[in-house]
């Protein structure tokens, strides 16, 4: 297309040349992802390829957001942008390959979580997410579904393709973001001005669904997701979150009673049950921010975060893998 | 604060497996686990920047890059003209309209070109009521862009509009392509056939840091000092107009945005006979090693900025009828090769086509043919 001269050109070339996409793994809806391999060093990746012909207006905001946050986080808890490359209109972004997510293994009955292991994924969660939060990037998505596992156990933030910079003043941001279950109530009340306090939510969210093994707020509607979350956490007063009737969608709803965490939780100790409520308080200034949560007891106390390597796995072999697996077994390997 | 530190980074007191899941940046912490009570800084946020590390540059490494751009060009341009003669006159054909003796652009044309069209970013940015750091962002992608890349090749008024438009996105004030093209009056086509060439120029990094937000800062920092709120408001806004005029030059591959940022508070403070050390006393030198860091390290770097912002061409506005004259034998530099109606480019079509045979199969159902950004012969300055 454009001069041969040019050395972007180029390179794109050579990384394209690179990588070779073995079989998809997922197709969303304006995204499929492969799974793939490096030629020269043979690391296995994932290839997220994104079809930007269908955009009439070129790039998406998606795909944007999603390189343009990656490229500047690099943690052991946030996926790996590895590369970047184009191929006729697609944009093709090259990431770390992880087998499985924080959702699959909620949802595989046959795992038994200890407390050891949900403190050991709270930990890696947050310190993704405050490494996030101190470069001032909300991920804005956080769910079991974007917390993805290694082999090795090592837990990984991904799907950024919602995230966005955060904390200058006057800056107006949509409401519309985060799955319904784990969105704050700032955010159902129509926020156009939040902060780290939406990502804590969905965090707080998380470590209940992983105490449950079950989704702790399921709303049918956004109307409905108000109304479950009063219900399990009482409907907030005035004096609890000042401010909350002056957003734009505030109204008027059910009344419910405060019950405390305990009823619900009965097997989590007194320091768990505190960590979560910091996190689930209703007015996002009072909030606990990802630094603050680090620190809190629960994770100094007993029982210690369980070993990475002794982490549960949802360990699924790809087809070509239980074929040699299954082959390896008939020659006596 | 060794206790946040331990926690955030998995450096629990009892050597726990947590350590294993420990940053990065915090290998050394791993290393030296014997000694949990030891304080382990976290690396410095600039410093993982895309920014600054894969767009800093010396200054003659910058002038280097560009004079190899521009030499590489004309050197092609001269032997496709030739080439194109050859074919001509082998098939009899005339060569009238060829050039003889062009005089091509220099670096410094080059520049007071793009001079020219980063301050029409400005002016239609302003009009349209976008921040600041939105201008910069565009600026900026402009400024990587031809980095390795020359005016000679790629018109920047094109490069202008795709990266206005991309900046606008990025910087979340995005904008419909058809709004977008009508306000402009460009084609839509030819603004978004650049944005992956471009994308690929920036190598792909969008975010841009620029010296206001720390420029800011410094003026709440200073406000601890000051009786005198209005006459600091004063300098600020003087500061602001140098970050401005920093955007024309090569001040944003060569510091760090906080550095501009203070230097242009120190330039400012003097000019509105404000009082300068006395922040620096405060900040810089409340001890005799920080002192010295200030002087030995800190303070030539503000001076060199400040010359820099006093002595580059760069800085002073670029006459509308030089851009235009520069413009007009831009429009005689073109390359052969790049002009449809010419033989040697039928023919490296045709190559191309042959070369192209790597194609992914699970790629089939989208292709959509590329198109080549053209080379408008309406991107005169206007």
């Amino acid at each position: 297309m454009a001069s041969i001269r040019n050395h972007a050109e180029r390179h794109n070339a050579e990384v394209y040349r690179d990588y070779k996409k073995d079989r998809k793994v997922g197709e969303g809806a304006y995204a499929v992802v492969y799974l793939g391999r490096q030629l020269s060093t043979k690391k296995v990746v994932a290839i997220k390829k994104i079809k930007i012909g269908q955009f009439k207006d070129g790039l998406d905001m998606s795909a944007i957001r999603e390189v343009k946050t990656l490229q500047e986080l690099k943690h052991p808890n946030v996926i790996e942008l590895m590369e970047v490359y184009f191929h006729k209109t697609n944009l093709n972004l090259v990431l770390e390959y992880l087998e499985s997510d924080l959702e699959m293994i909620i949802k595989d009955k046959s795992i038994v979580f200890m407390p050891g292991d949900v403190k050991h994924w709270m930990l890696m969660t947050l310190r993704g997410l405050d490494h996030c939060h101190r470069n001032w990037i909300l991920h804005r998505d956080m769910k079991p579904n974007n917390l993805l596992l290694g082999r090795d156990g090592q837990l990984k933030i991904a799907d950024f393709g919602l995230a966005r910079d955060f904390g200058d003043r006057n800056r107006q941001l949509t409401a519309q973001v985060v799955t319904r279950w784990y969105r704050a109530p700032e955010l159902l009340f129509g926020a156009k001005e939040y902060g780290y306090g939406v990502d804590i939510w969905a965090i707080g969210c998380i470590f209940a669904e992983l105490l449950l093994r079950n989704p702790y707020l399921p709303g049918n509607t956004d109307m409905d997701q108000l109304d479950t979350m009063f219900r399990a956490l009482g409907t907030p007063t005035d004096a609890e979150w000042p401010g909350m009737q002056s957003l734009p969608n505030y109204m008027q709803l059910n009344r419910y009673p405060k019950t405390p965490l305990r009823l619900l939780f009965t097997a989590a100790g007194a320091d768990t049950l505190e960590l979560l409520e910091s996190m689930l308080i209703y007015d996002p200034n009072r909030r606990i921010s990802a630094r603050e949560a680090l620190l809190h007891p629960y994770f100094y106390n007993r029982p210690r975060p369980t070993a990475l390597e002794n982490l549960p796995k949802h360990v699924r072999d790809t087809p070509e893998e239980a074929k040699l697996k299954r082959k390896a077994e008939a020659l006596g390997a | 604060m060794s206790t946040a530190t331990e926690a955030i980074n998995g450096n629990g007191p009892d050597n726990t497996p947590t350590l294993t899941a420990a940053s990065t940046d915090l290998e050394k912490a791993v290393e030296d686990s014997n000694d949990s009570k030891k304080e382990v800084p976290l690396k410095q946020l600039y410093e993982q920047s895309t920014q600054y590390n894969h767009w800093r540059y010396t200054q003659s490494a910058l002038n280097e890059m560009r004079s190899k751009v521009n030499q590489e060009v004309i050197t092609t341009i001269k032997q496709n003209i030739e080439e194109e003669r050859e074919q001509r006159t082998a098939q009899g054909l005339s060569v009238d309209d060829l050039p003889v003796d062009l005089k091509f652009l220099n670096v410094e044309e080059e520049q007071a070109l793009l001079g020219f069209y980063e301050r029409r970013i400005v002016q239609i940015f302003r009009y349209w009521k976008l921040p600041s750091h939105v201008t910069a962002t565009a600026i900026m992608y402009m400024k990587r862009f031809f980095l390795e890349n020359t005016v000679m090749d790629f018109h920047p008024k094109d490069v202008m509009l795709t990266c206005m438009f991309l900046a606008r996105k990025t910087e979340n004030f995005l904008m419909t392509i058809d709004e977008f093209s009508t306000a402009l009056k460009s084609p839509p086509e030819s603004i978004l056939n650049l944005e992956f060439l471009v994308c690929k120029n920036l190598r792909f990094h969008f975010t841009v840091h620029h010296p206001y937000r720390p420029c800011l800062g410094f003026f709440y920092d200073m406000q601890a000092l000051t009786e005198n709120i209005e006459r600091l408001q004063t300098v600020y806004e003087s500061a602001i107009k140098l970050i401005d005029t920093s955007l024309y030059t090569d001040l944003c591959f060569l510091y760090q945005p906080s550095q501009i940022a203070l230097a242009a508070m120190r330039i400012a403070c003097k000019k509105e006979s404000y009082d300068y050390e006395r922040y620096a006393n405060y900040k810089f030198r409340s001890n005799e090693s920080s002192a010295q860091k200030y002087d030995e390290i800190l303070l030539p770097i503000l001076l060199n900025i400040e010359k820099i912002l006093n002595e580059d061409p760069r800085c002073i506005e670029v006459e509308k009828s030089v851009a235009t004259e520069i413009d007009r034998r831009l429009k005689m530099c073109k390359d052969p090769a790049k002009n449809s109606e010419s033989l040697i480019y039928g023919k490296r079509k045709r190559m191309e086509a042959n070369g192209d045979d790597d194609d992914d199969d699970d790629d089939k159902d989208d292709d959509r043919p590329d198109k080549r950004a053209k080379m408008g012969d309406d991107s005169s300055p206007e």
